[in-house]
């Protein structure tokens, strides 16, 4: 009961502290009131103060609180406690359109009215598509992740062939508070006034839709209408702040499980405390950063500092055990159509082998000329494209969790960070130690996951802790891309998932690693058929920490290995079991072969796309595949009653 | 821009060009990176193919590269099969950047430069590069000329910025508009500023490509330096906000012309010309 007071008060004390000890360094204590309210025109310290120091505290407060409310919102309206403001696919869409209108870093109002449009745009679309299959949370979660994904997968290939927006764009979506005057806080703060008070209005409705649609609609409330109204609130305030601040990240998470951690419990309580730890820890991330002479995003910060603390939450933390949802529409199919998943393969690798664009035009490629440039590549991302969705498979199964995807457990953020950092201090290393690095990363990532499995929680933990380190690694990167560093045009590349720099061994790896992969998932049908049921399951004999290790163990090594051959490919790992299930691949053994396949033949086709699109510029194969899976998703949920 | 910036600019790009001939019988040049076009246009050497050969137009600018010169597609990856079916003689590529050197060595001997290192001595590399350069492509006698030529439109720029008040100067690329890149040691326009007498108001810290991110709040403390920002120059929020306006730093900003900021010899040379034309045109006024 006292938790939360003194814990409130200990954030804004350390954050107040070190935001004086700072104020102090630039003007003496007798000059401050006088630089807050009216700053003499030729005292640049006194102006300074007025138009960036006072005005950056001020934002990273009325950012921080409506991220969190935003997040508690979304959290409460989708019952999934790994939902934050992105997930309705939010600031993906305002990076977007930041991009496509090239208004990146021209700050002011315009910049802010574009990214607004973007995000509320996302926002509408995501909605639009959840409300025709009813407004469950599974599809808004699905609906939002894919356009998040589709819209960053665009957002990058501009950025590829506009280097001068590129830096800016990084710059303003890793998050920065940095302000050049008073605009971004007062627009901010009325608007987060009221969305507050309007969440205490809706209090008691959230109460009732907590209790799951029967309960809610038996005790007098509209399930779909309440949720829909909680969605359009949290969507709008995420975009407003986004606009605003660029994406920063984690915050929106990890402040409602902070405000449930330190005992808030009933709905009241949870609406508002939350937004007060989110406005406190926001505002002492953003003063620490101010003390490191890097120039590091606030947005960045929010993921490395944020991770550990999540990491150590999960650990106390109750979670409520997501409810088994039906993951996608169900298909018509009894059978699995084996016919057409093998049709689907063929062709794609067909074309990928054989059809080719050069200088003069295109042409129907020699097996010989095949064999040097476009084999190595066609088994790599066929191979890499397999692995990454078997992995989804295994943990979409295992958790009966949407958003379960391989870069959930950390994985390929670990390996994705080990060969970055190793890019950043040793530029020179080889790919041998590149491979090395990323191997180790992963590794790391693999075993914190498993020993969040082991301390015994649900299975959602270790997700809950490989999203801490995804967030970390998200952070990272764009400090990264934002630096200014021109080698980074190369890790972008990479990033996006590229078989550029494949040659025949490692294609060969791969595609030995899926194939390894795909049998040993196999002998865990049955362990996966049980598990979702949760702990039922016991009673038939599964010896359920055990299945669960296994599962995650075989996950880590498919993500780690595709990940080090390709790049982070997380959105064919999320996509390829959902297109399997799609096409009849019901029972976990269809299900992981039929994913293999889907999976393989997307990346082989997206890589042969991306090869010849716009030709001689080449396209990554991770883009190319995020924007043809990404719309074929987002026209299935379309479709779907 | 200026009837003065285009008439300068247009001599600085003849001078550079030289003896640019078109290449019949020299080797078959592929170049990965805009720096090092610089350097092969400089000593002669029209190549074959370069990576993102449009974008190095409007970019880079000087010295012109002729519109037959193929496009290999991103200096990040370039495309290795249009690469092969040039059939090049020579691939050049920077150190550190694009596909690992075994990849291209397997489609043709490959010549691996270095200019921006740890080091910091752009410029010396930049030297060291072009001659390597003008030796491996049978064009070593046009090294001396190249030099000279640069050394002649230096002496150019510092002449006309005779009369020019003295004050130090802030070399600026606005990342957006709450920061930008501030240039210094370890750049070539550091080099630049030293050969047409111009003092850099920036003596801090930089990294291996010479320049350092500072907000708005450590670039409002330069007061008493010319601020000259690279085009596009702050973004036209900033230049419209009430701080801006209020501070002194910024009453005069100058913005030049595109530079490459990763350049080589040329970009330095189009540097030292739009600036000096500049700081010389704004005086006249």
């Amino acid at each position: 009961m006292t938790l939360r007071p003194v814990a409130a008060a200990a954030l804004f004390a350390l954050a107040a502290a070190l935001f004086l000890a700072g104020l102090a360094r630039a003007l003496p204590p007798g000059e401050w009131l006088a630089a807050l309210l009216s700053p003499q025109p030729d005292d640049v310290s006194a102006l300074l103060v007025h138009y960036t120091v006072f005005p950056r505290a001020a934002t990273a407060l009325a950012a921080g609180a409506s991220l969190a409310l935003s997040g508690l919102v979304l959290q409460i309206a989708l019952d999934n406690p790994l939902a934050e403001p992105s997930t309705t696919g939010v600031s993906a869409g305002a990076v977007l359109a930041l991009a496509v209108f090239g208004s990146a870093g021209l700050g002011g109002a315009s910049q802010s009215l574009v990214a607004l449009g973007g995000g509320l745009a996302a926002a509408a679309v995501t909605l639009g598509l959840a409300l025709r299959g009813g407004l469950r949370p599974a599809t808004v979660v699905i609906a939002g992740l894919v356009l998040g994904f589709a819209a960053s997968a665009a957002t990058t290939l501009i950025a590829l062939f506009n280097h001068e927006w590129m830096r800016a764009l990084f710059l303003w979506s890793s998050g920065s508070l940095r302000q050049n005057d008073w605009s971004a806080a007062a627009r901010l703060t009325p608007l987060l006034a009221l969305a507050w008070i309007a969440a205490g209005c809706l209090a008691r409705a959230f109460t009732l839709s907590s209790l799951r649609d029967e309960g809610a609609a038996a005790l007098g409330g509209n399930p779909r209408i309440i949720r829909l109204t909680a969605l359009a609130l949290a969507a709008g305030l995420a975009a407003l702040t986004t606009a605003e601040v660029g994406a920063i990240a984690f915050i929106g998470l990890a402040a409602p499980h902070f405000a449930r951690a330190t005992g808030a419990r009933t709905m009241a309580d949870r609406l508002l405390w939350t937004p007060i730890f989110g406005a406190g820890l926001l505002w002492l991330t953003d003063e620490a950063v101010k003390l490191i002479p890097l120039d590091l995003p606030t947005g960045a910060a929010t993921g490395l500092l944020g991770a550990p603390l999540l990491m150590a939450l999960a650990a106390r933390l109750r979670l409520p055990s997501l409810a088994p949802v039906p993951i996608s529409a169900p298909s018509q199919r009894l059978r699995p159509a084996w016919g057409l998943l093998l049709f689907g393969c063929i062709v794609a690798l067909a074309a990928a082998l054989f059809l080719d664009r050069a200088a003069d035009g295109w042409s129907l490629a020699a097996p010989a000329q095949a064999l040097d440039w476009r084999v190595p590549r066609t088994i790599a991302a066929f191979g890499a494209g397999a692995a990454i969705a078997v992995a989804g498979a295994l943990l979409q199964r295992m958790t009966g969790n949407v958003m379960a995807s391989p870069d959930m457990i950390g994985v390929s953020a670990g390996a994705a960070l080990g060969f970055l950092v190793l890019l950043y201090a040793a530029p020179a290393a080889g790919p041998a130690a590149q491979l090395a690095a990323g191997a180790l990363g992963a590794g790391l990532a693999a075993l914190w996951a498993l020993k969040g499995l082991k301390r015994g929680g649900a299975p959602e933990q270790p997700l809950l802790l490989g999203v801490g380190l995804a967030a970390a690694f998200t952070g990272v990167v764009s400090f990264l891309l934002a630096s200014g560093d021109p080698r980074m045009a190369l890790a972008v590349v990479w990033l996006s998932g590229s078989t550029y720099l494949v040659d025949g061994q490692r294609a060969l790896v791969i595609l030995a690693v899926a194939a390894g992969g795909l049998s040993a998932a196999l002998t865990l049908a049955r362990p996966l058929a049980l598990l979702p049921l949760g702990p039922a399951a016991r009673s038939s004999g599964l010896r359920i920490r055990q299945a669960q290790a296994l599962t995650i163990a075989l996950a880590s090594v498919l993500t780690a290995a595709a990940t080090l051959v390709i790049g982070p490919l997380s959105f064919v790992g999320l996509v390829a079991p959902h297109a399997a299930r799609g096409l009849g691949c019901r029972s976990p053994l269809s299900l992981l072969a039929g994913s293999a396949l889907v999976g393989g033949a997307l990346l082989a086709v997206a890589d042969w796309i991306g090869r010849v699109a716009l030709f001689p510029y080449e396209i990554p194969a991770g883009i190319v595949a995020m924007l043809l899976g990404g719309a074929a998703a987002l026209v299935a949920l379309m479709k779907s009653p | 821009m200026n009837d003065w910036t285009r008439r300068s600019l247009l001599s600085a790009a003849l001078a550079l060009a030289g003896t640019a001939r078109a290449q019949t019988a020299g080797p078959r040049v592929v170049v990965l990176d805009w720096a090092l076009t610089e350097l092969a246009l400089l000593v002669g050497v029209t190549p074959a193919a370069v990576a993102e050969a449009p974008y190095y137009r409007t970019r880079v600018a000087t010295p012109d590269l002729p519109a037959a010169v193929v496009d290999v597609g991103l200096r990040a990856q370039p495309n290795l099969a249009l690469v092969a079916s040039l059939k090049p003689d020579l691939i050049v590529r920077l150190r550190h950047y694009g596909p690992p050197q075994s990849r291209l060595a397997a489609i043709a001997p490959t010549l691996e430069l270095s200019i921006y290192e740890a080091d910091q001595r752009p410029y010396e590399r930049s030297c060291e590069a072009l001659a390597t350069l003008g030796e491996a492509c049978g064009a070593a006698g046009q090294t001396a000329f190249a030099l000279a030529r640069i050394d002649a439109a230096l002496a150019r720029a510092r002449e006309r910025l005779g009369a020019h008040d003295g004050r130090p100067v802030l070399i600026a690329n606005f990342a957006d508009d709450r920061r930008a890149d501030v240039f210094g040691h370890g750049s070539l326009f550091q080099n630049a500023l030293e050969r047409i007498g111009l003092a850099n108001a920036y003596a801090g810290p930089t990294n291996m490509w010479g320049f350092a991110t500072l907000g708005l709040d450590r670039l409002a403390r330069f007061e008493g330096a010319r601020l000259v920002a690279l085009s596009p120059g702050p973004p036209a929020s900033l230049a419209r906000s009430a701080l801006w306006r209020a501070l002194p730093a910024f009453e005069d900003v100058v913005v030049l012309p595109p530079v490459w900021v990763y350049g080589g010899l040329a970009s330095m040379t189009r540097f030292a010309t739009l600036l000096s034309d500049a700081l010389a045109g704004s005086h006249a006024l």
